[in-house]
């Protein structure tokens, strides 16, 4: 069976894009931070301002990806067989920053536990309750054909039903989210290393 | 029904004592591995105690003719490992042997010896210290040296590794897919994890007090615990005796947060209600409660209020053994599954030591004197780890 994209959504400078259509314009907030869009997409959920940046802008991209005027995008799936692999290249850079200013002090804590980039997948499963499979990728620069390899093999092979999946950095200069909505099978665009860097390249 | 998994034996290396029956003296006379640290170079040595296995690496290496290049994890591994496993050597010829190995730290003693070299100057850095890095190197050195080669896997799942490293051999000699198992786990101290402990602030300055109103904390522990496992058949051929059965296991996700388990211990307690549900068991079934009991504020009171709500409040025998041999982490389940096997064949309840105060949220006292000549027929197992990961084990009398 043929996987598709459902849904995508883009993270850039400027904007937040769902399915090619502007959703969160950042000239109209006070600031482009985390927050700001956070609040503007009247999300609400009080963990999300302990996280670091990286969970932030994955959790924002997530929130804004599976949720919409048509309902939630995995309802009735079978939340065992909902995987989640995610890419990045700088990790968790901006929070490892953080923590090294602290040890000389106080090691805190509260940074150190999101001193692993991984930890965006978690905070998006807590939230969405999803159980399956997980990856986290660590590539430098975006590579579409091992995203396609991997989430390929998860719905083909490996009890998996839909996959969220795509590439978050995010960095005190500069962020970046592309995270897709991949089902077995049903309508969208089929879900190929060509598209994936179509869409990966628009943004 | 799916047939059994049968302890036939075990092998355990802790701060304690070198061998299941020097862990036993130490547990029925109250004494305490957990003090300086000698052999672990730390900046904190004076500061923050710990259960170190008092040998070097050269000497550990000589107990099992390894190599003392090996990481200290492999080689507490192998020690404990040829303890359960060598006494059955001949006997297991010819029949399909797993090797389940837990740890958490890998080579890491190692790497980090070197790695402020490393930073500096990575050519002149012996790179030999960086091979075992990986956790799954570590049992592939200790399945290498036993010829362990029909199924050999490595779980790092944090605290409660290598309880699901008994799980996952149980459930293969349940479904016949496997004659014999040595499942369990080692792991040693290391600055790594020392330094991330203090930095989440839980580690006691003192010994530790589990279940304890006034608890700070845990003490790192180091160490090795394995059970050899059988089928039925197996067992019979090789002229053996069961010591316990692994008659329940259960593994639950908390879905809380990285490092903490939810107040009420929903993962804690649906692990050790499934658990008992797989052994058949009723709460009343129970024994003894060898707890995770970490001396942690976060842990005892969730593992505390789940035992609590489980057992509507009509809590057995219950103690945790860290007070001896300090948290051992990827250790933990084994050697714990290895002293829930001592209490089954002596008929003991171990003190849960330095217990002093009740404590305000949870209403059951731990177990603080020694109980001997008792019955002790069904153990529950807690480890629970980071990540939410919480897993609980059953013993049963063979």
């Amino acid at each position: 069976m043929q996987p598709v994209i459902n849904h995508w959504i883009v993270i850039n400078e400027t904007s937040i894009i769902k399915d090619g259509s502007p959703l969160l314009l950042f000239n109209v907030l006070p600031d482009a931070t985390a927050e700001s869009a956070y609040r503007a997409l009247q999300c609400s959920y009080a963990k999300f301002f302990k996280m670091d940046l990286l969970c932030k802008w994955a959790w924002l991209g997530a929130e804004a990806l599976l949720s919409g005027n048509e309902g939630i995008a995995y309802e009735g799936l079978d939340k065992t067989k909902i995987a989640v692999v995610i890419t990045t290249s700088d990790g968790c850079i901006d929070v490892d920053k953080k923590y090294k200013a602290t040890i000389n002090e106080i090691a805190s804590p509260a940074l150190f536990v999101y001193t692993l980039p991984n930890i965006m997948l978690g905070e998006i499963s807590i939230r969405q309750g999803f159980k399956g499979e997980q990856a986290c990728l660590v590539n430098d620069p975006f590579d579409a054909n091992e995203l396609f390899f991997w989430v390929n093999d998860l719905l083909q092979s490996r009890n998996t039903d839909a996959c969220l999946c795509g590439f978050v950095n995010a960095t005190a200069t500069n962020k970046e989210v592309v995270l897709f909505w991949v089902t077995k099978g049903g309508n969208g665009i089929p879900f190929t290393t060509d598209n994936i860097n179509k869409i990966y390249n628009n943004a | 029904m799916s047939k059994q998994a049968y302890i036939v034996n075990t092998g355990i290396i802790t701060a304690i004592g070198n061998d299941a029956n020097a862990c036993l003296q130490s547990l029925l006379h109250q004494k305490t591995g957990v003090g300086k640290a000698e052999y672990l170079q730390t900046h904190w040595s004076n500061e923050l105690p710990v259960a170190e296995v008092k040998m070097s690496n050269a000497d550990l290496a000589a107990l099992t003719g390894a190599s003392d290049k090996w990481p200290r994890t492999a080689l507490l591994s192998a020690i404990a490992v040829k303890e359960a496993w060598q006494p059955f050597a001949d006997a297991a010829k010819n029949k399909r042997v797993g090797f389940f190995s837990a740890n958490t730290v890998g080579g890491m003693d190692l790497t980090e010896a070197v790695y402020k070299q490393f930073k500096a100057d990575s050519e002149s850095v012996d790179f030999d210290n960086i091979r075992n890095h990986e956790c799954g190197a570590v049992t592939q050195l200790v399945a290498k040296h036993f010829g362990f080669n029909d199924f050999v896997t490595t779980i790092s799942t944090a605290c409660s590794s290598s309880a699901n490293s008994i799980m996952m051999a149980a459930q293969m000699i349940s479904n016949g897919m496997l004659d014999i198992a040595i499942a369990g786990g080692a792991d040693s101290l290391s600055r790594f994890t020392l330094n991330g402990f203090n930095t989440l602030m839980i580690l006691d300055k003192q010994p530790c007090q589990p279940f304890d109103n006034n608890r700070r904390g845990l003490n790192l522990g180091e160490g090795a615990g394995y059970v050899l496992l059988m089928s039925e058949k197996a067992m019979k051929e090789c002229d053996v005796n069961p010591l316990a059965i692994v008659s329940g296991y259960a593994n639950a996700n908390d879905a809380y947060h990285q490092t903490a388990s939810s107040p009420d211990g929903i993962g804690n307690k649906l692990a050790m209600g499934n658990a008992l549900k797989k052994a058949g068991l009723k709460t009343s079934d129970i024994s003894y409660i060898n707890l995770h009991g970490t001396g942690t504020a976060n842990n005892d009171s969730s593992e505390g209020k789940a035992i609590e709500a489980l057992f509507e409040g009509k809590v057995p025998y219950a103690s945790s053994t860290k007070a001896y041999t300090g948290h051992t982490l990827g250790a933990a389940g084994g050697v714990e599954a290895v002293f829930s096997t001592l209490a089954i064949k002596h008929g003991v309840v171990f003190p849960n030591m330095r217990w002093q105060t009740q404590m305000e949220d949870v209403g059951f006292k731990p177990a603080t004197e020694l109980i001997q000549g008792v019955e002790i027929n069904h153990v529950l197992s807690n480890s629970f780890g980071f990540g939410g990961n919480c897993s609980s084990l059953v013993f049963s009398k063979g």
